[in-house]
């Protein structure tokens, strides 16, 4: 009877000790679950800003590819027109130079005369009047042989000693 | 339910046209006029023209891409100040 009793007594003892032991955990485990939910919770809420902040960088960097594709394609219409206007300035050289000294011709023929003009002259007021003019047309003429001479230039070879330094060597 | 793992960090491509590198300057032979040197300097500035455009470009979405990070970064502060804050 009395060992009925003490193992029946054991029993709950076992039981009640088994359920405190089963809530004392479970509670552990429910504040756990809680913690991990919310370090999930900040993640997803973190991976969504990431997402968005790459898709933000990736339409930045796309609009910055379409911009510099634009600005390189005006630099490149800008430089193949001045290449051609370079190309035709330096082909066009001879005839300019022709040009220039058909003017020069000119200024000639008109200070000839102007000198025929001036040593006529009854006066010596008329011939410095006439010595201004062949003086101012000398000066023009001093002008137009500069520019001869430097279309002339662009077809001469520039100095060895000078453009030694640049030139490249295999 | 899977515990989060950290994710890859963001990334800044920038387009293969702005990484191509600079030309050569233009080639210069003996006996070369005054003439051909004009073209050629004509040439070697249009060739740094389009070179300081493709590191200006360059630079600037590599700055924009650095901005984003930050404004990212700076949220990601934030998040954790608030986190810290509950717990």
């Amino acid at each position: 009877m009395l060992g009925n009793l003490k193992l029946i007594l054991g029993g709950a003892l076992a039981v009640v000790i088994f359920g405190g032991g089963y809530s004392f955990g479970a509670r552990k485990v429910a504040a756990l679950e809680a913690q991990i939910q919310a370090i999930k919770s900040a993640s997803d809420d973190a991976e969504a800003k990431r997402k968005k902040s790459q898709e933000g960088i990736d339409k930045m960097l796309k609009d910055k590819e379409a911009e510099y594709a634009k600005q390189a394609q005006q630099l490149k219409a800008r430089a193949d027109q001045k290449a051609k206007d370079l190309a035709a300035a330096l082909a066009g050289a001879n005839s300019r130079i022709a040009s220039l000294q058909a003017q020069a011709g000119d200024l000639d023929a008109r200070r000839a005369k102007l000198a025929a003009d001036r040593d006529a002259a009854p006066t010596a007021a008329e011939r410095k009047k006439l010595q201004d003019q062949i003086d101012a047309l000398d000066r023009e003429k001093k002008s137009l042989m500069t520019k001869v001479d430097a279309n002339a230039c662009l077809a001469l070879a520039v100095p060895e000693a000078v453009i030694a330094p640049q030139v490249q060597r295999r | 339910m899977a515990v989060p793992v950290v994710k890859e960090a963001q990334k800044c491509e920038a387009p293969a046209s702005m990484l191509a590198a600079c030309g050569d300057p233009a080639a210069i032979g003996q006996g070369i006029t005054f003439g051909e040197m004009i073209d050629v300097s004509g040439r070697d500035r249009d060739s740094l023209n389009a070179c300081a455009l493709r590191h200006k470009s360059l630079a600037d979405a590599v700055a924009a891409c650095n901005d984003n990070i930050e404004k990212y970064n700076a949220e990601i502060r934030e998040m954790k100040a608030r986190n810290a804050a509950k717990q």
